[in-house]
């Protein structure tokens, strides 16, 4: 491996000293000179008509500068893939949370009683809760009559399918690869099981935050605390008909966490219909309780699977009908519903797969894109019944895996060509960790022990695109602006790191400018997908390659030498093939008079700054809309539906107390084969991160809902992992397995997403191994494991 | 009626008149201008907006400004001096123990007191101190080590000193 | 939150007459961990905040042979955490549940009173001071009263304190020599939580064996905190051995009325009680054994 100087290496974040000193600066910490506070008023019920909204009492209280309703909304819906939902609801509210009116006044108290003095009178509709029966040809209530006139777009690779038989369908996905009824037929034996899956919230730190000014051309600035500017600039543009020129999306500052959450509109549309009445900047944050109702949530899931396999283990069909929960509005559900069948699809040599999944309306709180976009769900399904399988087998639930799992140059059920595939090192490294095959110790009194483990996968998705400019200062100093969204996962260090490398800088003298669709370095989808180290990896190496051209341009006279015979490191510029003859970098740099001694340069010749531009596009081939299928060929020449795919194993060893439920995190692994780490503790992070996400949601996590109502929006009730649930950080490792990836910046993908997708399983197949209990819903209460080994109790 | 409200934040004298339903959260944040003060779950759960009143933790999201009244109250604006950062800031920072950073200052500021109040604690009890304040990003592995490296160098430091 | 009018009395008699004046429409405010959220999320509007934390003679533990144990209404319960006191006199069972009350940082600002005035089915201190006999000094302008804590428990956030009412003092009888006490709060995740089940255990064993008093209390399986005066019975006057631990555990269950709610059904609740019971009565019968 080619000797690098800064990435692979793990200098501390650019971001870190401000952070542990509170200067670090959050959407919710602006204040903009006359800025009004709003309230967005909520629907109450799952499913009813607005029949009236008097709002005189609201606006005649002091202080109202201008309350809003669906009349004030724009004709158009707008939505990411489906428009089907107005600024403000006009006629029909479709899940509790829904908005219904905004108010902006001069305090947020002011705004908050106003919006109780708005009379709203409804009819209340039958409403339909229950996926399977939502997505039912009879449903009790149907979410969207009007479906098939609303306007539907392709964007991501998906087109969207609806399904004439069920009207609460937003889309129907297939994925049909080989012939899976012959590969039933070729079975010995055949399982079939079904798992669920909640509604869990990401519980970003900070809640969804917006700013929204009109400026005096008529244009409007939006600083909102995001992930992805440019695709909240697209979908706000469109819903109000406005051309890219007028909306100018800022968030150049921190957000506090993602996780996916930020990556669509929320109340951006209300918001922007208060400052357009009021002609003054609004602010709107979001309550920790909204973040339940209308933040958005993980979609839950029903998975049935069906898996016919060899007597030695070879599965030879998988067959999977996966109903999604999408709420009230499509959101990026539909876009999940495509998308989490690449669960099923990038670990495991299947020859014939049918995958059907639906994106199902119901009167439920709306979802949004969850870090693992919907593939942690199916993964839950098909790793426990990977060990499900490898019991009746009488095999061992690694030795199946490995039997399995795709290598290098295999083909996957999209009908890609396997590359950068790690999952089978990653899988090794944990097994060897857990001392897989060695009996777990024995527990005292009531307590049981195990062991499980599982492998996950996330693709990044593609089409896709990355801008970046990278500067070279007259003092040397590395410029990196890009339009990636700083989340908390360290995107401005990585991305120095790589300006730094290539042009020869060092971390301490580095600038980081991002977070401005008005600036010049688009970045369509920002960051998610895991595609950040990537995709914007790779426009800032090109970048940093373009300053470096222009660079060694004009040193090459000085040191009378030709351009492509210079290299560049620790400042100095050189002739590769003779150290000794080199200038500083900064030498480059003239001035119309001469330079004092200790002073530096103030412009090259040509170009005036040295500023490189880079463009990373990402190849691709599409897929057959009906059966998932890229063409062969293009396989071949490997073209891929994906950018790449990240793959991870995770393992746990647990005690499992069978008088009360409780599971105790003994030992934790993770392991990544993100290509190349950037900086090696960055991907620890991640990895550290995505497991206890991950677990949360094994064992705690549910947004519990009675009727369309959230009964627990609140940190109290719904429960994220706390320090004391972890074990101690002895017993908690995690493992780099890089598998490069040819296009990758120094052959380095994403790693955060599939972190958290094998989870789930791992906890409840170390459950298993532990007390002999198969639980197929997560969370793993206590209260439900109690209850599944009474129950085999009395079975007995 | 709106109340004087006197108080002292990282060393300096404050007077603020505010109506008395005002929480500390929002005193520090609107009115002294410490938005490292961060508030993420509002219901006094998570652990964000933690402060220290005369040395102890509190959660300032659940306190009334008022009842702070005369009090010395330390935000993470006020944790470094002039010497330097606080061995637990640099620790976070060597150690990787930040992500997003919106528990960051609570975090940090419930370790000061958890080291404060014994200087020599395991990790177990660092963990067992640490409940309450939450972390969406980290997992706890890297925080609880930079807790546990700026232990060991405070409790050097002293010895160092004697 | 708000808007209300605050007052911050420098006496009990200021406190008092406050309270005299503005009754129910009033409330007290301690630590106001409890409160304060209250007040936020709505629950309480009311239009005086009386706030007692200037009376800082009310922050005291206190124990003499003859008036027994008393705590000061403004006693932070993580004073009561860590106060040496409480393990001589037989009362280690209140650090016990003081230690396991949320977190450090709203120990450090809750107080004893106002975890009892809040009045929640599953309040920490509750069972604990339950079985150790506690009552409570309520000062009105008029004059003061004592009620037992069974007394005082009336409902969900219900208590039978009138709104001309302060509570100043949590008196506390010093218990006989050869007592333990265990209390076991079970929650559904770890950490920071509220009691899915809480249980109290105060237990009086002679040389013999014997146990010659019991008294069981349980969080957060009925409307209030309760005594299990069933299970106590059965306990009183027998020598604790695992059969009748084991039916002590089982009675303890069936005499108490859980409900459903997000945190647990009634089932399960029930199915705790069996085992934190057990723990419970074993752990006291532990501690009695080597109490002074």
């Amino acid at each position: 491996m080619a000797e690098y100087s800064v990435v692979g290496k793990s200098p501390i974040r650019l971001d870190a000293l401000d952070k542990v000193t509170g200067e670090a600066k959050y959407c919710t910490d602006i204040k903009v000179p006359g800025m009004l506070y709003a309230k967005v008023l909520r629907s109450p019920y799952p499913h009813a008509r607005i029949i009236s909204i008097d709002t005189s009492k609201a606006e005649a209280l002091p202080g109202v500068r201008a309350v809003v309703t669906g009349k004030d909304a724009p004709e158009k819906r707008y939505g990411g893939y489906i428009r089907d939902q107005h600024a403000l609801c006009k006629f029909i509210v479709r899940h509790v949370g829904d908005a219904v009116a905004g108010v902006a006044a001069d305090t947020l108290e002011i705004a908050e009683r106003a919006v109780d003095l708005i009379d709203v009178k409804y009819e209340q509709l039958p409403a339909v809760y229950d996926l399977e029966e939502a997505w039912g040809t009879s449903p009790p209530a149907v979410v969207h009559p009007d479906l098939p006139k609303y306007e539907k777009f392709v964007a991501q690779g998906l087109y969207i399918h609806l399904d004439n038989d069920r009207p609460n369908v937003a889309h129907h996905h297939r994925v049909y690869h080989g012939d899976v009824e012959k590969g039933f037929k070729e079975a010995d034996h055949i399982f079939e099981s079904k798992f669920v899956v909640p509604r869990i919230q990401h519980v970003p730190f900070e809640p969804h935050i917006c700013i929204i000014k009109p400026e005096s051309n008529g244009s409007l600035t939006i600083w909102a605390g995001r992930q992805s500017i440019f695709r909240i600039k697209g979908h706000f543009c469109a819903a109000f008909n406005l051309p890219p020129s007028k909306v100018r999306v800022i968030s150049s500052f921190y957000v506090g966490g993602g996780f996916g959450n930020k990556a669509m509109l929320r109340a951006e549309p209300v918001i922007a219909l208060l400052a357009m009445k009021t002609k003054r900047p609004v602010r709107h944050a979001f309550t920790r309780d909204e973040m339940y109702t209308a933040g958005g949530t993980r979609i839950p899931m029903v998975v049935f699977i069906k898996d016919g396999v060899k007597k030695d283990g070879t599965i030879v069909a998988r067959e999977m009908r996966v109903l999604l929960g999408i709420g009230g509005y499509a959101d990026s559900g539909v876009l999940v519903c495509r998308n989490s069948s690449f669960g099923a699809i990038g670990t495991y040599k299947v020859p014939n797969m049918k995958l059907d999944s639906y994106a199902v309306y119901n009167n439920e709180p709306v979802v949004t894109p969850f870090r693992g976009f919907g593939s942690s769900q199916w993964i839950f399904a098909i790793e426990s019944h990977m060990d499900m399988m490898a019991e009746k087998l009488g095999m061992d639930a690694v030795e199946l895996r490995r039997k399995n799992v795709q290598r290098e140059g295999d083909e996957n059920g999209n009908g890609e060509i396997a590359h950068s595939h790690g999952a089978r090192e990653c899988l090794d490294k944990v097994a060897e960790y857990l001392e897989w095959g060695k009996p777990p110790a024995k527990a005292e009194g009531p307590w049981r022990r195990g062991k499980g483990l599982a492998i996950g996968n996330k693709y990044s998705v593609a089409p896709t695109s990355a801008m970046a400019i990278v500067r070279f200062w007259e003092d040397g100093t590395v410029e990196v602006r890009h339009n990636a969204d700083e989340i908390g996962q360290g995107v401005n260090t990585a991305m120095a790191q790589i300006a730094v490398e290539e042009l020869g800088g060092s971390m301490d003298k580095t600038i980081v400018r991002w977070g401005d669709t008005d600036t010049d370095s688009y970045f369509p989808q920002g960051s998610t997908s895991q595609r950040t180290t990537y995709q914007l990896g790779n426009a800032v190496y090109l970048a940093a390659q373009d300053a470096k051209r222009q660079i060694f341009e004009l040193a090459a006279p000085k040191l009378k030498a030709k351009p492509e015979d210079l290299a560049i490191k620790a400042g100095k510029v050189f002739i590769k093939s003779d150290p000794s003859k080199s200038i500083n970098a900064t030498d480059i740099f003239t001035a119309d008079r001469p330079i004092p001694p200790g002073q530096f340069g103030e412009y090259v010749p040509k170009y005036g700054e040295i500023i490189g531009r880079g463009m990373w596009v990402q190849n691709y081939a599409p897929e057959n809309p009906d059966n998932g299928q890229i063409d062969p060929a293009l396989a071949r020449k490997g073209l891929r539906l994906v950018s790449f795919y990240g793959h991870s194993c995770q393992g746990a060893e647990v005690a499992v107390n069978t008088e009360t439920g409780e599971v105790k995190l003994l030992k934790l692994g993770a392991a990544s084969d993100m290509g190349f780490p950037i900086n090696p503790k960055m991907c620890e992070q991640q990895m550290e991160s995505g497991l206890i996400q991950g677990i949360g949601s094994a064992l705690w996590e549910e947004v519990i809902l009675d009727k369309g109502v959230v009964l627990n929006p609140n940190l109290r009730d719904y429960k994220i992992p706390d320090a004391v649930n972890m074990p101690k950080n002895e017993n908690f490792k995690t493992f780099m397995t890089p598998a490069p990836h040819k296009d990758g910046p120094y052959g380095a993908k994403g790693c955060g997403e599939t972190q958290m997708t094998p989870s789930a399983a791992v906890i409840a197949n170390a459950v298993y191994n532990a007390v002999g209990v198969r639980i197929k819903q997560i969370p793993l209460t206590r209260e439900r494991i109690l209850k599944a080994l009474k129950e085999r109790e009395k079975s007995k | 009626m709106k109340h004087t409200l006197a108080l002292k934040v990282n060393g300096q004298d404050y007077e603020v008149s505010i109506d008395p339903w005002r929480t500390l959260a929002w005193v520090l944040r609107e009115e002294v201008g410490m938005t490292g003060v961060k508030m993420a779950c509002d219901t006094g759960n998570c652990g964000s907006c933690t402060v220290l009143i005369d040395g102890k933790a509190v959660k300032s999201c659940i306190m009334l400004a008022l009842q702070a009244a005369g009090k010395e109250v330390t935000t993470i604006e006020g944790l470094a001096t002039a010497k330097g950062l606080h061995p637990l800031q640099q620790a976070f920072i060597d150690h990787f123990a930040v992500q997003c950073g919106f528990c960051t200052p609570g975090m940090i500021l419930k370790a000061k007191a958890i080291l404060d109040e014994n200087p020599n604690p395991t990790e177990e009890e660092i963990r067992e101190g640490l409940s309450g304040n939450l972390c969406r990003c980290t997992g706890y592995v890297k925080i609880v080590e930079a807790i546990m490296v700026a232990r060991d160098q405070m409790k050097a430091a002293k010895t160092g000193k004697k | 939150m708000g808007p209300f009018e605050y007052f911050e009395p420098l006496s009990v008699k200021e406190a008092v007459s406050l309270l005299n004046k503005y009754g129910n429409k009033a409330k007290v405010l301690a630590g106001g961990t409890d409160l304060v959220s209250l007040l936020k999320d709505k629950t309480l509007s009311p239009e005086y905040v009386i706030s007692i934390g200037k009376l800082t003679d009310l922050d005291y533990i206190k124990s003499d042979g003859k008036k027994g144990l008393r705590i000061g209404a403004m006693t932070t319960i993580r004073s009561i955490e860590t106060s040496k006191h409480l393990k001589p006199i037989n009362c280690v069972i209140l650090c016990q549940a003081a230690s396991q009350m949320a977190s450090m940082s709203i120990r450090n600002v809750g107080t004893l009173a106002g975890n009892l005035c809040n009045a929640s089915p599953s309040a920490d201190m509750a069972p604990a001071l339950l079985v150790l006999g506690a009552s409570v000094k309520l000062v009105s302008a008029s004059g003061e009263r004592t009620l037992t804590l069974d007394e005082f428990f009336v409902g969900p956030g219900s208590t039978a304190i009138k709104p001309n009412e302060l509570l100043t003092e949590i008196q506390i009888p010093v218990p006989p020599p050869h007592t333990g006490g265990s209390y076991i709060k079970y929650v559904t995740r770890g950490g920071e939580e509220l009691a899915l089940i809480g249980v109290a255990a105060l237990l009086t064993i002679g040389a013999d064996g014997v146990c010659s008093a019991a008294r069981i209390a349980l969080g957060a399986v009925a409307p209030t905190p309760v005594r299990a005066t069933k299970t106590e019975k059965l306990l009183t006057g027998k020598k604790i051995d695992d059969t009748l631990v084991k039916k002590a555990a089982q009675t303890a269950s069936d005499e108490a009325s859980p409900i459903d709610d997000i945190r647990g059904s009634a089932e399960y609740r029930r199915e705790m009680l069996k085992v934190f019971t057990r723990d419970a009565i074993k752990q006291a019968a532990e501690m009695a054994k080597s109490a002074a």
